[in-house]
């Protein structure tokens, strides 16, 4: 119960001090964006789960940024509605749009739902200028507070023992081999 | 190659695989429950539409085959939850599997065997925390407008009067036979006067000739006396001549007062006509009353379940978009969305009973769906009975137009109508026995406006007035009448008229029934009224011959016995003049006439 509880504080930490990249940080802080945005309930949302959750990005930065966005979202529904009734109403797209929907599983997607694609359309233009501005920063400020972090006492008692492999050697505190 | 196998690194697939895992499973845990999923969804959702139980014995469905079989589902009725409305052995559905990837559910092709209704069920079929509607199956139109009911209770009002006319005794109101009793009363009273006042004269003139010879033995003593005793003698023969003329003048009296008793005759028989006139009965008003409280059940159902199917299938078009919480979903190509579910054609099979009588059914129910307004073809069921019982129902709910549009047709053959009892009235009831009949049912309910008649024709009918538990013998007549011209009626027709809207609906009722009975009750009145005339004035008639007869004799005797009454008064008279004279010393007063007291 207590893991479980601390499991997103956990999970913070390992945003920083998880052996991943810069980059693959900030497209789970950018792929967690969109996520955050979309409602849920539609194969959008999920083929976003899938993304996050499949590919080699940090997990733990991408659902912390879902959840921060998921926030935002709600506060965004009337622009992101007016965004998508525009964009479904491109004449040109009709019957791009009729064929994607009348494709197996095409109401499923839920793109014809003007939140849903409004905010899929500005999660997707803002995901490159997160994906920038968050790796600015993590090359910026990783490594010093990833420092900072494995000194305290706290986040070694967070991470646990079960993590002691992987960080063991960092920590000086791995079995012997 | 290379570059393949670089997008690879890219993923995890330790991550991926079981989870991929899982998801297989989940599909095989989908494919394995989804009979189970389908038991709880029609439960779920049929439950509360139709407001009862429903039981399913076994479901099998399988989504990679877009088949659905179920078997053993029971109904139950919300109004009788010991019955069910409707019981199916086996229900198999073809799905459109393209379509079930499209969210919508569409049954290709589907059939229903063993249909069965009205069956008893072992548990009770009532919901426990449903909340009731007044939208019940079948239940009662509450604004119903029943053209009969006024026209009804004008019947009824017709016929307590008429029944009251020949249950009251008019007789206890005549005049002749009182009229009679007291002129005998009257007359046998003056000639008991007359007698009385004979009997005083007579003692009068017994006293004075006693005095009178008392007096003669000593004349000079009583010299007085029998100076004054003439005058006394004048007094007796004045009293005498006047009980004479009274006496004289009463035969005369009596057959003026006889034209008295004519006058009451003539007042009686005025009377009488005044009391048993009836006035003519609207045939309309008759109708109501025999057939309205029959008919006016069934029609209000007929209405209740129309009102049942319109909120079944909603009138209301529903927006092309259909509105979440978050946002609008936007629909293309289509002006509006299709169904969710539809079924486009489902064979029905199965048995009931149609008035008491068993009858194969089957049809077919093409374009049903929960969301008429979403589909571009109107609900249609055709169902065919066969057997005992030919019947055809032809049903449309159509809400493809700006206009919603239900109609039924019904044609049945042969129906095996019981024993009715109609009316039921104190007055008139009659009792209808039980033969075939045929019944035409057309209505149209074209946006809230009703429309359409449902007829029923009974041949070989057997109308006979039903005889009340306590029947009055001046009735009878005229309950024998009525049979009499109910015995000539073939067939009986009668047709129910829809008019108003669904929920006020109106009914005008028409049939043959009610002219026949006004006709039957008008030559029956008569009749009776006749005889009854005659019977109570020949009572009263017998009645007045008899106080006549009595007063007639009565007044012979009476005047047999003051005849020589007044004879004896002269002689006696005449006996103290003499005593008084000593001869004839009085002859100058005269005598009465002999043949005066004749």
């Amino acid at each position: 119960m207590l893991s479980l509880l601390l499991r997103p504080l956990r999970n913070a930490a390992l945003v920083l001090l998880a052996n991943d990249s810069s980059r693959q940080i900030a497209a789970g802080v950018a792929i967690g964006m969109v996520l955050g945005l979309v409602p849920k309930g539609n194969l959008i949302a999920v083929a976003l789960g899938v993304a996050l959750f499949g590919l080699k990005v940090n997990r733990s930065a991408g659902l912390l940024s879902a959840a921060a966005f998921s926030w935002m979202g709600a506060a965004t529904d009337g622009f992101t509605h007016n965004l998508g009734a525009k964009a479904l109403a491109v004449d040109g797209m009709q019957s791009t749009y009729a064929w994607l929907y009348e494709l197996p599983l095409g109401p499923w997607i839920g793109f014809n739902n003007t939140v849903v694609l409004g905010s899929l359309l500005l999660g997707l233009y803002a995901s490159y200028p997160c994906y920038l501005a968050a790796k600015l920063l993590l090359d910026r400020f990783q490594t010093p507070i990833a420092a900072w972090l494995k000194r305290r006492r706290v986040t070694r008692w967070l991470l646990g023992a079960d993590l002691t492999t992987r960080f063991g050697t960092p920590l000086g505190i791995g079995v012997g081999s | 190659m290379k570059r393949l196998f670089g997008l690879a690194g890219v993923f995890r697939w330790g991550y991926l695989a079981p989870r991929l895992g899982v998801v297989l499973a989940g599909l095989c845990v989908i494919e394995l429950g989804a009979g189970w999923v389908v038991k709880q969804a029609i439960r779920a959702a049929g439950e509360p539409a139709v407001g009862a139980r429903i039981n399913l014995a076994k479901s099998r469905a399988t989504v990679l085959g877009s088949r659905i079989e179920l078997a053993g589902l029971q109904v139950a009725n919300p109004d009788a939850p010991m019955t069910n409305l409707v019981e199916a052995d086996a229900i198999d559905l073809d799905l459109d599997g393209a379509l079930l990837l499209r969210k919508r559910a569409v049954i290709k092709r589907g059939s229903v065997r063993g249909l069965r209704f009205g069956t008893a069920r072992v548990a009770s079929g009532e919901l426990p925390d449903l909340c009731t509607s007044d939208d019940t199956l079948g239940a009662t139109a509450p604004g119903a407008r029943w053209a009969a009911d006024a026209a009804g209770d004008k019947a009824k009002a017709w016929l307590e009067n008429l029944g009251q006319r020949f249950t009251a005794d008019p007789q206890e109101q005549f005049q002749a036979p009182q009229v009679a009793r007291d002129l005998r009363d009257k007359w046998l009273g003056e000639y008991d006067q007359l007698e009385a006042l004979a009997d005083q004269i007579k003692a009068d003139s017994k006293r004075l000739t006693d005095q009178v010879a008392e007096a003669k033995k000593n004349p000079l003593r009583n010299a007085e006396f029998l100076r004054g005793v003439p005058s006394e003698i004048t007094a007796l023969r004045e009293k005498f001549r006047e009980l004479y003329a009274r006496a004289d003048a009463l035969p005369g009296l009596i057959e003026a007062d006889r034209e008295r008793v004519a006058a009451a005759r003539r007042h009686d028989e005025q009377l009488l006509r005044e009391s048993l006139a009836v006035s003519e009965i609207d045939t309309a008003s008759l109708t109501a009353y025999l057939i309205g409280e029959e008919v006016a059940g069934p029609m209000n159902q007929l209405v209740g379940w129309l009102r049942w199917a319109r909120r079944m299938a909603p009138a209301k078009i529903d927006a092309g978009q259909a509105t979440r919480s978050r946002g609008v979903d936007v629909l293309f190509g289509d002006a509006k969305p299709p169904p969710n579910l539809l079924v486009k054609t489902l064979d029905l099979s199965g048995t009931a009973r149609l008035a008491g009588r068993p009858v194969e059914l089957s049809g077919v129910l093409t374009d049903f769906t929960p969301q008429p307004t979403r589909h571009d073809q109107p609900l249609r069921l055709a169902l065919n009975a066969t057997g005992a019982l030919p019947l055809r129902v032809r049903a449309t709910i159509d809400r493809t137009g700006a206009t919603p549009r239900d109609e039924l047709l019904a044609d049945c053959q042969g129906i095996a109508l019981p024993e009715m009892k109609l009316g039921g009235g104190r007055w008139l009831g009659l009792t209808v026995g039980a033969g075939p009949a045929t019944l035409n049912v057309s209505l149209l309910l074209e946006g809230d406006t009703l429309s359409g008649d449902v007829q029923l024709v009974q041949q070989q009918v057997r109308v006979q007035p039903t005889r009340p538990a306590n029947p009055s013998s001046r009735a009878a007549p005229l309950r024998e009448a009525l049979a009499g011209s109910l015995r000539r009626l073939p067939t009986i027709a009668t047709r129910v008229d829809l008019g108003g809207t669904l929920d006020n609906p109106d009914f005008k009722l028409w049939s043959n029934l009610g002219p026949a009975v006004a006709q039957a009750m008008e030559s029956a009145v008569r009749d009776a009224v006749n005889q009854q005339s005659e019977r109570l004035l020949a009572a009263s008639q017998q009645e007045v011959d008899k106080q006549l007869a009595g007063l007639t004799a009565e007044v012979t005797a009476a005047r047999s016995k003051l005849q020589p009454l007044l004879g004896g008064l002269d002689e006696s008279i005449e006996q103290v003049a003499t005593q008084l004279t000593g001869g004839n010393p009085f002859s100058k007063l005269g005598r009465m006439p002999a043949g005066l007291l004749k």
